[in-house]
């Protein structure tokens, strides 16, 4: 009798297991038109991404699930990072600027996309053409946009305060002079907006990298001692404080003003940003606004800057993906597709310029009347400006960057002088970049 | 010769044993799989290499490397340092707010019941809604403190600078966490203000005593071993700061609220220095054994059994 009572005692403790395996099997039939994606909270808001995976399912009927990476945006890699390495099956990740790709091509985190692309059939040379960037003879992504800047303008505050529209080609110095005519404090209105986050430390040394003034010198150390990084530092600085153009980097931090916050307000006059930035601009549910805006090519930095800042973000398939094949199927759809949704350039060389044109029209037509195809085009396709990568790319480069954004930081909030901060970046970033 | 019979032993301590182990069992299992076992493996990462993503590098034994690049690393010893000053502020803050907040809620107090209810509630909070919120009630541009510290007549440049500035935040910071905390240790304090026998007071009262002398004769030294015990949790929980230091500042500005704990997860989790990360926080563990051993070293000159 009690042998009895054992036995049924034990088959009530199987059976949830059971009941798990059962569904566990249901949920693999299932899944087996899935495709899973990392995802921030903002990107599962975000309208666009609704549009282009709901795009996506209607085509293939392969169902999107995004994985929700919680917490604040800066955190997102931090968290990826871990997921992966704990073997996280999320299949696929987006991959924003140059520093995430290095990192995770470097950590062996992405699987080699050459293979599978054959067994799907789809030619990346063919769309992707001079874009695509090969890590020791391997693919690992495929870009989904060419970013290049532009001065972004609200048409509104340019009229209110009675100033001309922007002229190309222009410099620094006109961009600060026409931000000091918009600028208008008591109504709130700042003639100029830079994004001063973390991770946003590019723009500390902007001017350097339009003059094409390496961050690394012969021997692998810090080229920081190079008095372009100096001036660079200093004019992100001089525009909150010293032109009083737009807020300082307390008032940035005390306001919690953040990427958007440009888009999201309308209180500022300009925004030199990625053309990824259309992509807030015609999306009138999570951005909606009343009022017009313009576009220009990014001002140069005097006579031997006349660069234009480009960088790219690309999808990518994770090492430990369920659905890897699922995963190479979205991302190539989203990397030629993400234009139409989310807007901005993409990096495709399969287009024609009549193609060209016409993606230019989607961005002119979603801006209602803000943007005409030639604004668009010779602020981003056909300026007067080169090319350089808008972030430092080499050896250790997170934690360069991260040296740089924290020195910066200090001599933002008026914490280090101009000289300590250079003098500190140089010496930390050679501690970090000569160690083994 | 008669032959000796062993005298039977009873088979019911062996039993006993058993199930008494089987009773233990979970607690000791799960001590083994979450506490000892991912100590012994901190360890044992700190002594190899694993200062890059991939597999974890056993044959490449690093001995005290990662030690002591510790303490050549300014960014890391800066950060111990504000750690102890972080946990200094917390410290005292606490022990002092919650112990008045105990004597107050240990009175006949008009609402005293929704008072002891408010004091709770930020303890059961979300700390990323604490941080929203605080963050706004601090913004030195028109936040609602400033903006009443001006109207009381404090001059704008002296207004505080709060969480963004490069001195006030970590204290900011540390009252935030005070305020966030205070309901635990208010309430052992209450608990144990309420255990201290009521003839004591009323006996010195009849000899004369003052308010402040029954609590500085009576009260500190009967509540002294809950003192002692809070001090021990309060010490060790304040070197678990990241989170709210994380959603307030993020270690900034500048590095001045890079406390220890949120130096190591950057270091592990951004730059993937695991075995360094690991070194630091073995370091740390160490440091953390030491002030606990001082301070139970200690309390037998001045807690009260």
């Amino acid at each position: 009798m009690r042998r009895i009572l054992y036995i049924g005692f034990a088959a009530l403790l199987l059976l949830p297991v059971t009941a798990f395996a059962g569904g566990s099997q249901e949920k693999q039939d299932a899944e087996e038109k899935v495709v899973t994606v990392f995802a921030s909270s903002k990107e599962m808001a975000d309208n666009t991404w609704k549009l282009r995976n709901d795009a996506f399912e209607k085509l293939t009927g392969i169902r999107v699930d995004l994985q929700l990476v919680p917490g604040s945006e800066d955190d997102f890699y931090d968290k990826t990072d871990i997921a992966v390495m704990g073997g996280d099956t999320t299949d696929t990740i987006r991959l924003t600027n140059p520093l995430n790709t290095a990192h995770y091509v470097g950590s062996g985190f992405l699987l080699p996309l050459d293979d599978m692309l054959k067994k799907a059939g789809y030619n990346a040379d063919a769309v992707f053409g001079k874009f695509l960037k090969r890590q020791g003879g391997k693919l690992f992504s495929l870009p989904y946009e060419q970013s290049m800047h532009a001065v972004y303008y609200n048409k509104k505050i340019f009229n209110d305060a009675g100033v001309p529209y922007p002229k190309a080609p222009w410099t620094w110095d006109d961009y600060v002079s026409t931000a000091k005519k918009l600028t208008n404090k008591d109504k709130g209105i700042y003639g100029s907006y830079f994004v001063l986050d973390q991770g946003w430390e590019y723009y500390d040394y902007m001017l350097a990298r339009q003059r094409g003034v390496s961050a690394y010198k012969p021997d692998g150390s810090s080229n920081y001692d190079d008095p372009a990084f100096k001036e660079a530092m200093k004019f992100i600085y001089d525009l909150g404080e010293t032109y009083n153009v737009q807020p300082t980097y307390k008032e940035y931090l005390a306001n919690k003003y953040t990427w958007d916050t440009w888009a999201a307000t309308g209180k500022f006059g300009m925004i030199c940003i990625g053309s990824w930035f259309t992509g807030l601009l015609t999306d009138p549910v999570t951005y909606p606004r009343d009022w017009d805006w313009g576009i220009i090519e990014t001002p140069a930095a005097g006579p031997n800057g006349k660069n234009n800042l480009n960088a790219g973000g690309v999808w990518a398939v994770l090492k430990n993906a369920k659905h890897p094949q699922n995963g190479v199927r979205y991302i190539t759809y989203v990397s030629e597709n993400w234009f139409q949704a989310g807007g901005g350039i993409p990096a495709r060389v399969n287009l024609t310029p009549q193609e060209v044109q016409g993606i230019l029209g989607g961005i002119a037509d979603k801006s209602n009347g803000s943007v005409s195809i030639a604004d668009l085009d010779a602020a981003l396709m056909h300026n007067t400006l080169g090319v350089v990568d808008e972030k430092i790319t080499g050896a250790k480069v997170k934690e360069y960057s991260d040296i740089i954004g924290r020195e910066a930081q200090l001599y933002l909030s008026g914490a280090e002088s101009l000289d300590d901060a250079v003098k500190n970046i140089k010496s930390q970033a050679d501690k970090a970049l000569l160690s083994k | 010769m008669a032959a000796t019979v062993a005298p039977r032993r009873s088979r019911f301590p062996l039993r006993e044993g058993r199930i008494a182990f089987l009773f233990i069992a979970p607690l000791f299992i799960g001590f083994v799989v979450f506490n000892l076992f991912p100590l012994l493996y901190s360890i044992f990462l700190s002594l190899v290499n694993f200062n890059s993503f991939g597999e974890v590098k056993v044959n490449e034994f690093m001995g005290l490397k990662n030690y002591l690049r510790a303490f050549n690393d300014r960014l890391a010893l800066e950060s111990f340092a504000k750690s102890f000053l972080f946990s200094l502020i917390y410290l005292v803050g606490i022990i002092a707010l919650s112990l008045l907040a105990a004597l107050l809620l240990n009175r006949k107090l008009y609402l005293r019941t929704a008072s002891r209810t408010m004091i709770y509630m930020p303890y059961v909070a979300n700390v990323v809604a604490i941080g929203i919120v605080w963050s706004i009630v601090l913004n030195p541009f028109g936040g609602p403190v400033n903006t009443l510290l001006k109207l009381a007549g404090v001059p704008g440049p002296a207004l505080p600078e709060w969480l963004i500035g490069v001195k006030s935040a970590l204290p900011s910071v540390a009252g935030i966490k005070i305020w966030q905390n205070l309901a635990f240790q208010t309430i052992v304090y209450l608990a144990a203000l309420q255990d201290v026998p009521r003839e004591l007071y009323e006996c010195a009262q009849i000899d004369g005593a003052g308010g402040w002398r029954r609590f500085f004769r009576i009260t500190l030294p009967m509540i002294s071993p809950t003192t002692f015990f809070l001090i021990v949790v309060t010490v060790i929980g304040s070197f678990n700061s990241m989170a709210i230091v994380k959603v307030l500042t993020n270690g900034g500005p500048g590095n001045s609220t890079r406390i220890i704990t949120l130096f190591i997860y950057e270091q592990a989790v951004k730059y993937s220095y695991y075995s360094y990360a690991n070194a630091l926080a073995c370091i740390l563990f160490v440091l953390l054994l030491i002030i606990t051993l001082i301070q139970w070293k200690a309390q037998e000159r001045w807690v009260h059994y």
